[in-house]
C-alpha cells in the first residue's frame, strides 16, 4: 500500500469508501434523478435522536439511527398523504421534529453531547469492523433493492405515475427506494456525518448527470467519481490533518463546478 | 364479432371518497374496435383511463380488461431532462415481461426497435427523449405501448399538438393495431376526430352517450357533453371550443 494507506486505520477507511462508492452509484443516481437530495439530507440529520438514545439504551448507534431513519421514511409517506403536503414540506416538518426531540433528549434527558459529534461529522478515520459490516450490509440492501425495482425507479422517474400502465407496481418500488436510501445514509453517517452525507450520496451523482447521456452511464460515472473523490479526500485529509468528510465535500464541489463550467463552454454535455 | 376485451358496468370512480369524478359509465369494446372517448377538459376522460388501469379507485361498478392494457399518456407527463433515449423509453414497454432477475437482452431490444420502426423512428433510437420534437415524443410513447404488446391500448389525446407527419404516422399505426384485433380507446375533445372511430363514448362526469358516431354524436348529446363550450358553425355542423388542457 502506498503512502498513508500502509496504516490499518487508513485501510479500513479505504474499504469503507470502496463499499460506499457502489452504493452512491446505485442510489445516488436515483437520488439525483428522482429529486430526493433533500430527503437524503433530511433522513441523515433526523437520525439524531436515535444516536442520542443508543448509548444509554446499550444498543449500537447504527441501530438507533436506523430505527429513526425507518420511522422518518415511513412517516414521510403517511404525513404527505394525511396532510396533503408536498414531499419537501413533509420532509422539513419531520426533520424539525426529529431534531427538536434529539436536542431535548441530548441536553435535558441524557445530558450527553456525544451523539452530536457523531451525527455532524462522522469519523472515517476511526471506522471499525462493525461499521464496515454495516456498510457491507447496506450495500447488499442497495443491490437487492436495485435488482427488484431499478426498472420501476427509472420508469417512474421518467414519467411519474406511469409504472402501473407498464405492468409494474410503483408504490413498493418507491418505498423500497426510500428505505434503501435511509439504510445507505445511516451507513454513510459513520464516514462523513449527517452534514456531509450528500458529499458521497448526492454530489458525485449530480456531477455525473452533467456529462452522462444514459442512466447506466450516469451510474458508472457516479461510482467512479465517488471512489476517486473518496480516496483522494482520504489521502489529502491524512497529509494536511483535516476531516476527510469535509475534504471530500470540497473536492466533490470542485469537480462539480469544473464539470458545470465545461458544459457551459460546450466541452461536455448530456 | 371479435371477443369483448373491455367491459365496464355502472362504474363510479374518483380520488375523493365524497364525490366521484365519473358516474354511471357502462360500455364494451371488442377486439379490432376503436372507441373515441369524447368530452371536455375536466370531464372525466383521464379518470376513466386511470380507472381502467386500476389507478383510480372504483367506488362502485365493475371493470374487466382482457389481454393486458397499455397506456399512451400525453407527453407533458414525461420529464424531458431525464437521461433516456428513444430506445430506452420503448424498452420500458418490455419491462413487465421480464422477471426481476433477468437483464434486458437482444429479444427485448429487437421488440423495442421494431416498435420504433413502426412509428417511423428507427433513425432516432439513440436520440435523447427530451431532444425530440413533440410529435416524435408522442410516437416514442406509442412505440413503448407497442413494445408492451397489450390487447387493449388507451391513448390520451394522441394527436393533440403533434405535427402533420406525426399525425399521419400515428393514424397509420392506430389502423394497424385495429387490424391486428386490438381494442383502442382514444380520448379526444375533437368531434371531427371522434367521427372517425368505430364507436364514441361521450362523457361529462356522467356518461352521456355510447354507440356508433351516428348514434352518439347527436346535437343533444353534444350539448350535454360540452354545455356552453359548444359552438354551432353557420352550416349547422358542430365545432368545439378547445380549452387549455388540464388533467382532472
Amino acid at each position: 500500500m502506498p503512502g498513508p494507506f500502509e496504516f490499518e486505520f487508513m485501510q479500513r477507511a479505504l474499504l469503507e469508501i470502496v463499499l460506499l462508492a457502489p452504493l452512491s452509484a446505485i442510489l445516488g443516481t436515483q437520488i439525483a434523478l428522482r429529486r430526493l437530495a433533500f430527503y437524503t439530507h433530511g433522513v441523515g440529520t433526523a437520525t439524531f435522536p436515535g444516536l442520542v438514545v443508543a448509548g444509554p439504551l446499550g444498543i449500537p448507534p447504527a441501530l438507533g439511527a436506523l430505527a429513526v431513519a425507518g420511522a422518518f421514511a415511513g412517516g414521510l409517506g403517511r404525513l404527505g398523504r394525511a396532510a396533503r403536503l408536498a414531499g419537501d414540506s413533509a420532509t422539513a416538518l419531520l426533520l424539525v421534529a426529529a431534531l427538536a426531540i434529539g436536542i431535548v433528549l441530548a441536553s435535558d434527558v441524557y445530558e450527553s453531547g456525544a451523539g452530536v459529534d457523531r451525527l455532524l461529522f462522522g469519523s472515517l478515520l476511526a471506522i471499525g469492523t462493525p461499521e464496515l459490516a454495516f456498510t457491507g450490509a447496506a450495500l447488499v440492501v442497495g443491490l437487492g433493492a436495485a435488482a427488484l425495482w431499478r426498472r420501476a425507479w427509472i420508469a417512474g422517474g421518467f414519467e411519474p405515475g406511469t409504472a402501473r400502465s407498464l405492468g409494474m407496481r410503483q408504490r413498493p418500488a418507491d418505498w423500497g427506494l426510500l428505505a434503501a436510501i435511509a439504510v445507505a445514509v445511516v451507513a454513510a453517517l459513520d464516514a462523513v456525518g449527517a452534514l456531509l452525507v450528500g458529499a458521497i450520496l448526492v454530489v458525485p451523482a449530480v456531477t455525473a448527470r452533467i456529462v452522462a447521456r444514459s442512466v447506466r452511464r450516469m451510474e458508472a460515472l457516479t461510482g467512479v467519481l465517488a471512489l476517486i473523490e473518496g480516496v483522494a479526500a482520504l489521502w489529502i485529509a491524512y497529509e494536511v490533518d483535516a476531516p476527510p468528510g469535509a475534504v471530500m465535500a470540497v473536492l466533490g464541489g470542485a469537480v462539480f463546478f469544473t464539470a458545470a463550467v465545461a458544459r457551459r463552454l460546450g466541452l461536455v454535455g448530456a | 364479432m371479435n371477443a369483448v376485451l373491455v367491459s365496464v358496468r355502472e362504474l363510479e370512480a374518483g380520488y375523493s371518497r365524497d364525490s366521484a369524478a365519473i358516474r354511471g359509465v357502462a360500455f364494451e369494446v371488442a377486439g379490432g374496435e376503436s372507441v373515441a372517448v369524447l368530452g371536455p377538459n375536466g370531464g372525466g376522460k383521464t379518470t376513466l383511463f386511470r380507472a381502467l388501469l386500476g389507478e383510480a379507485p372504483h367506488q362502485s361498478g365493475e371493470v374487466r380488461v382482457e389481454g393486458g392494457i397499455a397506456y399512451v399518456p400525453q407527453t407533458e407527463r414525461s420529464r424531458l431532462d431525464f437521461p433516456v433515449s428513444a430506445l430506452d423509453v420503448a424498452l420500458m414497454g418490455t419491462y413487465a415481461s421480464l422477471p426481476w432477475h433477468r437483464r434486458i437482452g437482444k429479444a427485448e431490444r429487437d421488440r423495442a426497435r421494431e416498435a420504433l420502426r413502426r412509428v417511423g423512428l428507427s433513425a432516432e433510437e439513440g436520440t435523447t427523449f427530451g431532444s425530440l420534437s413533440g410529435g416524435q415524443r408522442q410516437r416514442v410513447l406509442i412505440a413503448r405501448a407497442l413494445a408492451r404488446d397489450a390487447r387493449v391500448v388507451l391513448l390520451d389525446e394522441p394527436l393533440s399538438g403533434v405535427d402533420a407527419v406525426s399525425a399521419r404516422l400515428v393514424g397509420q399505426v392506430l389502423d394497424e393495431l385495429r387490424a391486428e384485433g386490438r381494442a383502442l380507446l382514444v380520448s379526444t375533445h375533437d368531434v371531427a376526430e371522434a367521427r372517425g372511430a368505430d364507436k364514441v363514448l361521450c362523457i361529462h362526469r356522467d356518461q352521456i352517450a355510447f354507440g356508433t358516431p351516428a348514434e352518439a354524436l347527436t346535437a343533444g348529446a353534444l350539448a350535454k357533453t360540452y354545455g356552453s363550450e359548444l359552438v354551432l358553425l353557420p352550416d349547422g355542423s358542430e365545432a368545439i371550443v378547445v380549452q387549455h388542457h388540464s388533467h382532472e
